[in-house]
């Protein structure tokens, strides 16, 4: 079904006037009044919106609407002691179930909230059905204060079975000199605050032209991924989610490999600088960010052992979580320490220096067209030839090698999406993500036993608990042993793909010449 | 999704005014519900105020699909569609039977939108018939409203037989008393005779109201225009037994 369409008036006092003039075309009846509050919770990169859900809180009631087909699951969030921050939450059913597919990991936090006082009217046909609705809506935006804000919407909604009869109703107040405004209420009252609904992406964002001087090309692509990194960076010390340093992570470790691009274009002196300063800043996340992966296992580690060992698991996840609370207070300390703020800043100056400037060397100037080739069939290369000398004999060392050469691969292609036909990098990147994907979780095997393995000499074996957790971490690294070999022999299947000749021909044909 | 037939062999047994209603009542307790109105007089959909598309017809409507889903139309009430029906379904038995397993083709139809709705609820003509065949096929339950007279209760012993003879589980089959005048000493002795019988008969027993018969004029179930009638009351029970029977608990929005 379709969704109900808003349009925008300019004030209030155009209510009066747009009224009459319906009604003087329709056959518009009822005029009931309702008052509504809302609360509109989303993840911070909008997960619920991108796929169409809404979920708010009103009246004490926890209500997921899917826009697309206009069905809706509702929990009543007092008997659930209040609101929840992650799907789990909830009560078991349809909502959480709904809830965890969408949100996954992420928290859920309040968006915006808006009150609504509305008039409804229903438009009816010849037989008195109502075939339409129509509300008036003057909706306070944002909570309290200076920053609120009062917009006038009037609202189409359609039925099922009455598509025609909608499409008629929406021209009737077009021919008014109303404009339709694109969206859902969520979208529109953000946008009333000053906001962009789903503006936020993880993913390098940034629209290059192939004529763009190097220089003045890396520099937005560097200053799109210090966007992300701050983004994220409440977020972080204030513990919402694992996600946000997540991003912030990957934002380090692509702006590492975009430096690493500077070669010719600026000084050597910037590049080593920050190199440094953000190879600092991911080594001092990394203990975080695998103790996050810990807890978010805890439920796959369970099913994994068979129930007699799972007691043991509780001592083991003691430690972790108590390993987690004093990383994340050192790593909030980090971000909130005068270093950090300095790199930054030394950082956004270096980004926001006007071209063309001293430091600039000559490569700076040229297209960046010929930079993105140049680099991408060199890592491509390198990729190819490190993973034909993988073969039995090999290493875990030689796997990491060249599981860190596909990343800066992948980086390169995203950095520079934008100047390719878009239908061929996706082709490749699908190619690539599915070798980095067999890479990468043979890494993670192999972390978590190493990892694991460290647990079992702090346990004290003289104790009945220390024991159990003794046997359950060894059930653990067993486990993932299989399933790292297991791993481990579907490489030779996906390196093969992709080293192939159909992508060394798409790779020929998108990144020769200059 | 739970599929409901309101059936009888014989006409004018208060089946539309039940099936009307009962939708009604399910739709409130958000359960999202379709009501199919099989019959070609259109009963229900003239209850609801709703006319099929001008180019709908009987043998549209067994070929499923695209066909349903754009004839589905919302009625006034929230979590409440109906697919409204159209004269050419007298012809429904002909189109029924040029398709294969023809006796399975409304349990086919049906199964395409069963993640849609909670309830089906299915408005049956009269008769004995292959949509009435199909109808046997396609519910989870049958209700069968039952006036208490000498005649209804033949008819219903027929029915008896019939899913005996044809191998239906009987299990399925439901009966409630319709259109009681409790004055009438007949129809007394008919209900205790008959709940005497040891078949699945519902407690719940609709009387003969000037107020149901006036949904005609109003065009409205008596469950929305009168909620706190009697004959709104008496539904309302009947839809708590059948929503017992079918396993469900109260759900509220």
């Amino acid at each position: 079904m379709q969704n109900s369409q808003y349009f925008v008036l300019e004030d209030r006092s155009a209510r009066g006037d747009v009224l009459e003039r319906m009604k003087n075309g329709l056959p518009l009846t009822g005029d009931r009044k309702a008052e509504k509050k809302q609360l509109f919770l989303d993840t911070y990169d909008h997960r619920l919106f991108k796929k169409g859900c809404l979920l708010t809180k009103e009246d004490g009631r926890l209500i997921l609407r899917d826009t697309g087909d206009g069905t809706s699951l509702s929990l009543d969030l007092d008997a659930e002691g209040g609101m929840p921050r992650f799907w789990r939450d909830l009560p078991e059913g349809p909502l959480r179930d709904n809830l965890r597919s969408v949100i996954d990991v992420r928290a859920l936090m309040p968006v915006v909230g808006v009150e609504s006082r509305a008039a409804h009217l229903n438009l009816e046909n010849e037989d008195g059905k109502t075939v339409a609705h129509v509300n008036f809506e003057d909706v306070e935006v944002g909570g309290d204060g200076a920053d609120k804000k009062v917009i006038h919407l009037l609202e189409a909604l359609p039925m099922r079975g009455y598509a025609e009869e909608f499409q008629k109703l929406t021209r009737y107040i077009s021919d008014l000199g109303l404009a339709p405004a694109e969206g859902n209420i969520f979208s529109i009252a953000l946008g009333a605050a000053g906001k962009k609904a789903g503006a936020y992406t993880s993913k390098v964002s940034v629209v290059l032209d192939t004529g763009m001087p190097s220089g003045k090309a890396l520099k937005v692509v560097l200053s799109s991924l210090l966007e992300t990194m701050r983004k994220n960076e409440d977020g972080i010390v204030n513990d919402i989610d694992t996600e946000f340093l997540h991003d912030f992570r990957v934002a380090v470790r692509r702006t590492r490999s975009a430096l690493a691009l500077m070669r010719d274009v600026f000084p050597e002196g910037v590049k080593e600088r920050f190199k440094a300063e953000f190879s600092g800043i991911g080594r001092k996340s990394n203990e975080l960010r695998d103790l996050d992966i810990y807890l978010l296992r805890r439920e796959e580690y369970t099913e994994m052992l068979p129930p007699a060992l799972r007691a043991g698991l509780d001592p083991l996840f003691d430690i972790i979580e108590r390993e987690r609370e004093e990383a994340h207070r050192e790593f909030a300390l980090e971000l909130a320490s005068d270093s950090y703020r300095r790199s930054i800043e030394a950082w956004e100056e270096f980004l926001h220096r006007e071209e063309p400037s001293g430091d600039a060397l000559p490569g700076a100037d040229a297209p960046v067209i010929g930079l993105a080739k140049l680099r991408i069939r060199k890592r491509y290369r390198k990729a190819i030839k490190l993973g034909k000398s993988i073969d039995g004999s090999s290493s875990d060392r030689d796997l990491h090698t060249l599981r860190i050469e596909c990343k800066k691969l992948r980086y390169y292609l995203e950095f520079f999406e934008s100047l390719f036909p878009a239908d061929e990098i996706k082709e490749v990147i699908k190619h690539l993500k599915a070798l980095q994907d067999n890479l990468g979780d043979y890494n993670d095997m192999h972390v978590q036993q190493e990892r694991l393995k460290g647990y079992i000499s702090k346990m004290d074996a003289s104790e009945d608990e220390g024991r159990e957790s003794i046997a359950a971490a060894g059930g653990l690294i067993s486990e993932l042993y299989m399933k790292q070999k297991q791993i481990r022999s579907e490489f030779h299947g996906r390196f093969e793909e992709f080293a192939g000749e159909e992508m060394k021909e798409l790779f020929d044909d998108l990144f020769s010449g200059n | 999704m739970i599929t409901l037939a309101l059936y009888s062999m014989k006409g004018g047994v208060g089946k539309t005014a039940a099936a009307v209603n009962l939708a009604h009542l399910a739709s409130a307790e958000t359960y999202r519900t379709l009501i199919c109105d099989l019959d070609p007089q259109g009963a229900s959909s003239y209850y609801f105020r709703i006319k099929a598309a001008r180019n709908f017809n009987s043998s549209k409507f067994v070929k499923g699909g695209r066909f349903i889903d754009e004839n589905i139309k919302g009625t006034d009430y929230p979590n409440l569609d109906l697919l409204p029906s159209k004269l050419s379904y007298r012809n429904l038995d002909l189109a029924l039977d040029d398709m294969k397993n023809s006796k399975f083709r409304l349990q086919r139809i049906f199964r395409e939108i069963e993640h849609e709705y909670d309830y089906l609820i299915l408005d049956c003509p009269p008769g004995i018939s292959l949509v009435s065949e199909n109808v046997f096929n396609a519910s989870d339950y049958i209700f069968v409203p039952l006036i208490p007279t000498t005649l209804s209760v033949m008819t219903y012993e027929k029915l008896l037989e019939f899913f005996t003879k044809k191998e239906y589980d009987a299990g399925r089959l439901y009966a409630f008393f319709s259109m009681v005048e409790s004055k009438k000493s007949l129809h007394k002795e008919m209900m205790e005779k008959i709940e005497s019988g040891g078949q699945n008969i519902l407690r719940t027993r609709i009387p003969y109201r000037s107020d149901i018969e006036r949904m005609g004029v109003y065009r409205e179930p008596v469950t929305a225009f009168l909620p706190q009638s009697d004959s709104a009351r008496i539904y309302a029970g009947l839809w708590e037994e059948i929503r017992g029977i079918t396993g469900m608990g109260r759900a509220e929005g």
